[in-house]
């Protein structure tokens, strides 16, 4: 693939790791964020929600809140359009806009604890709070379900009436919580597990988990009686959030500016809006006003997405050679109260690494009485790598071959297929699996009893999809270099990179900004480990482009012909005539300014393998984490330092989802731990310092090689964790997470 | 020809085949082509002028928006897949 006629040869700026002004801010707190936004005359909002797993909504009497001091407006679901079925693709998965509508302002049923209901603004935060506790809300309190097996019994509490199983087009005759179910199938089964010398089936629950950000929801919105709507917001995308808001109060996307600030935190959970279309109404019956929402830590836990709690059962065979004859996996992800969990995500993942000739998946998208489930950095794919990356590591254990042998002898590589049947280009899993069997940590003794070392592998697709840049050339030689891509984890700095290699200019001449929706052509959000990639490839075809005009301007004023004049190294020349990059720009008779778009094909998979060792005291369940290291495929590291810290994020959040962190409801369907007291993030006496191994296959379809890196980071941490408190103790675990009681009751099992 | 893989829930339509070659210089043709052997099958996978949305189509690999007129080569291959993309 030809993305760019810009000099590519050699690498100044590629695989260094500078600072930026950007991380200064961050650290200095001089970074705006949305809460930093106050635009004059602004005013407060505030949510209420349900208190109500599931309750059909028999009225709202918002009159007494209405008269209460400075109360400026009042809305519920029923100020939203009354939107049809609209299916949009929305970051890890599909949305149902009339759903998404629901979701933010219930209408006829509160589907979970803390469902909003209706928000009020008012000239303080204090007001719009007390007004909040005048609303009257007549509930008819209905049966709860929050389990995904439960929730697909027959018998279960239905939670929407209307919602048939979709299977590819074909819908169920009768109400159900399975939304959908899909399917995966090749080879022979029967015959596969016929061949295999050893078969293990197992069955594996996982709980959910929340991203875990810093930074909560906010928005701040100003709908002026000229009909035009601007929001400041926190998100990963803010075309799509421009979108979203649009459909979900039905007006023309020209009428809607979205202002994305910095985000103190995502991981896919910013991908959706909550407060967005709430504050804009709000600000509408207020007369303009701008009015801004913030979610507690609280609202948070409660009603944005966490991710799928699920359940899997697995059976794997293999031959004595060790090589995998079959695998047949049953998945279930709980998608909370409307369709959508990312269980295709989590199926293509878990087979990811391997090479499987007999292969049967199914997969089921089941709703909840829980928050819509949202997308969590490789969403579906931590928990489904556990329960595949345990029975692995059970076969291997039985064939008595060494486990990173055995994935050795069944990885995938380029010709091989994916679950859903496409084929592998280049890819790094073995290189990678070779690069930890040959680390030091891998052959390193053991400290003592009750310790135990585990490994997993790990995939992730990784996404393309739609960018747009421009850039203008100052007459000092720098170059203003505009994206539409929102910044989370150093965005600005890598784009920059590599539009300075490609333009042959220095890193400090390139100044970047994220632009509004207003300034830039449509831009898919930062999420599927894509921006890096995609964003990547359309900032080097913006420097060929402006390479391009840059020529035209070097004719005009030699009075050359434009294909006489070659540009190399940062210098234009023509004959003995010769002017650098930056004395071009202060000599150029016209401004030049460009652009490019890109809709990325070419996206390279990610792989990592990770190796851990843990020491489990007997006497408590409590896992203790020895040592810790990654190794990951990253295609071309273009900043080494920030690829490390995504590593080392990835592991984090990895082991929270492994050793602590749960949703925890009683049998009425109430969220019991929504706070970050009760809700167990790792902290730093959590988590060891995690050694990096880069390994770096280039992906062929970009121009330097690059593949996304975020995101697969996470996957392996609970098979590896899994495997090394087997090795420890002797007890194989299958639900998630691995924490102290769970843990101490599996060695009580044991005897 | 363009092979067609067929999404599993869909073989019972195509007696279990997972495979079919099909005439066809864009999506829209070859579906039509896969519909003449098998009819029904276009139904189940396409709304309007376009695939379903909640499938993504993935020719030679790549993903693509699922439009009809998509170019196909000799030696296309065409998947009906899940859509992911990520956090």
């Amino acid at each position: 693939m030809k993305h760019s006629d810009t000099p590519l040869e050699k690498n100044r700026i590629l695989g260094t790791s500078p600072r930026s002004a950007v991380d200064s801010d961050k650290v200095c707190g001089k970074a705006i964020y949305g809460i930093d936004a106050h635009p004059a005359g602004m005013i407060y909002g505030a949510v209420l929600r349900s208190p109500h797993a599931h309750a059909r909504i028999r009225s709202i009497d918002v009159s007494a809140a209405l008269a209460m001091p400075g109360v400026t407006a009042v809305v519920t679901g029923a100020d939203l359009p009354n939107l049809a079925d609209k299916i949009e693709q929305l970051g890890e998965t599909i949305v149902n806009r009339r759903y998404q509508s629901h979701n933010i302002l219930a209408v006829d049923k509160a589907l979970y604890h803390g469902h909003a209901v209706a928000a009020v603004a008012a000239k303080t935060l204090q007001q719009a709070e007390a007004a909040l506790a005048k609303i009257q809300v007549d509930y008819e309190v209905l049966p709860a379900v929050t389990d995904v097996e439960a929730a697909m019994r027959p018998d279960a509490p239905i939670l929407l009436e209307e919602l048939r199983t979709n299977e590819l087009g074909s819908k169920g005759d009768h109400p159900t919580n399975i939304a959908s179910h899909f399917r995966h199938q090749r080879g022979d089964l029967e015959q596969g597990f016929a061949s295999a010398a050893l078969i293990v089936e197992r069955e594996f629950r996982t709980a959910a988990v929340h991203q875990g950000y810093i930074e909560p929801q906010n928005a701040t919105a100003a709908w002026r009686s000229n009909g035009r709507l601007t929001v400041w917001t926190s998100t990963q995308g803010s075309f799509s959030a421009r979108d979203q808001i649009a459909d979900i109060l039905d007006i023309p996307l020209t009428q809607v500016r979205v202002i994305p600030l910095e985000v103190g935190g995502a991981f896919g959970g910013k991908n959706g809006v909550y407060l967005e279309p709430v504050a804009a109404l709000l600000s509408r019956k207020s007369g303009g006003k701008p009015v801004r929402l913030v979610m507690s830590n609280q609202e948070v836990l409660c009603a944005t997405g966490p991710t799928s709690a699920g359940y899997l059962r697995v059976k794997v065979g293999a031959d004595r050679a060790g090589i995998i004859t079959a695998a047949q996996i049953f998945i279930a992800y709980g998608a909370g109260a409307y369709p959508g969990s990312p269980v295709g995500a989590g199926a293509d993942t878990m087979v990811g690494p391997y090479r499987i000739e007999n292969l049967l998946i199914d997969g089921y998208d089941v709703v909840t009485n829980r928050p819509r489930a949202a997308a969590y950095r490789a969403p579906g794919g931590s928990n489904a790598a556990f329960a595949m990356e345990v029975v692995v590591d059970e076969l291997a254990e039985k064939l008595g071959i060494d486990p990173l042998e055995f994935r050795l002898r069944n990885a995938a590589q380029e010709g091989d297929r994916r679950a859903d049947g496409r084929v592998y280009a280049r890819i790094g899993m073995r290189e990678v699996l070779e690069a930890a069997r040959a680390h030091p940590h891998y052959t390193a003794p053991l400290p003592g009893p009750n310790c135990g070392r585990g490994v997993a592998a790990g995939a992730w697709a990784n996404g393309g999809g739609r960018s747009s840049v421009a850039a203008i050339v100052n007459k000092d030689g720098s170059v203003t270099l505009s994206m539409g891509s929102v910044d989370l984890t150093g965005t600005r700095v890598s784009l920059s990179m590599q539009f300075a290699e490609a333009l042959g200019i220095p890193l400090e001449a390139v100044s970047p900004w994220v632009t509004d929706t207003d300034s830039m052509a449509f831009t898919d959000g930062t999420w599927g480990s894509r921006t890096t990639f995609a964003s990547g490839i359309a900032v080097i075809d913006l420097a060929g482009e402006l390479v391009r005009q840059l020529k035209i301007q070097a004719a005009v004023l030699w009075g050359a012909p434009i294909e006489e004049i070659d540009y190399a190294n940062g210098v234009f020349q023509w004959g003995d005539q010769r002017l650098t990059f930056k004395e071009l720009a202060g000599k150029l008779p016209r401004p030049v300014m460009a652009t490019a778009t890109v809709n990325a094909r070419g996206v390279g998979p990610a792989f990592a393998a990770h190796i851990v060792d843990v020491e489990v005291d007997p006497e408590t369940g409590k896992v203790r984490i020895l040592r810790y290291t990654a190794v990951q495929d990253v295609g071309k590291a273009i900043h080494p330092d920030f690829i490390r810290g995504q590593m080392r994020g990835g592991v984090t959040q990895g082991i929270g989802w492994a050793l602590s962190e749960e949703y925890v409801y009683d049998e009425q369907g109430h969220l019991l731990n929504p706070s970050f007291l009760d809700y167990r993030l790792p902290t730093s006496l959590d988590v060891p310092r995690i050694e990096t191994v880069i390994v770096e296959a280039p992906n062929p379809g970009h121009p330097y090689g690059v593949r996304g890196v975020g995101e697969v980071p996470i996957v392996p941490p609970p098979g590896a964790l899994a495997n090394a408190i087997y090795r420890a103790v002797g007890v194989r675990m299958q639900t998630l997470p691995m924490s102290p009681p769970r843990l101490l009751e599996a060695l009580w099992e044991k005897g | 020809m363009p092979v067609i893989f067929i999404p599993a829930l869909l073989r019972n339509l195509t007696g279990g085949q997972e495979r079919i070659s099909v005439r066809g210089a864009t999506l829209a043709e070859a579906l039509t082509a896969l519909d003449e052997q098998y009819p029904g099958l276009r139904a189940q996978l396409i709304e309007g002028d376009r695939i379903r949305p909640e499938l993504s189509v993935a020719i030679d690999n790549e993903t693509t928006e699922g439009w009809l007129w998509t170019r196909l080569d000799e030696s296309s291959e065409i998947h009906f897949v899940q859509p992911l993309s990520g956090g």
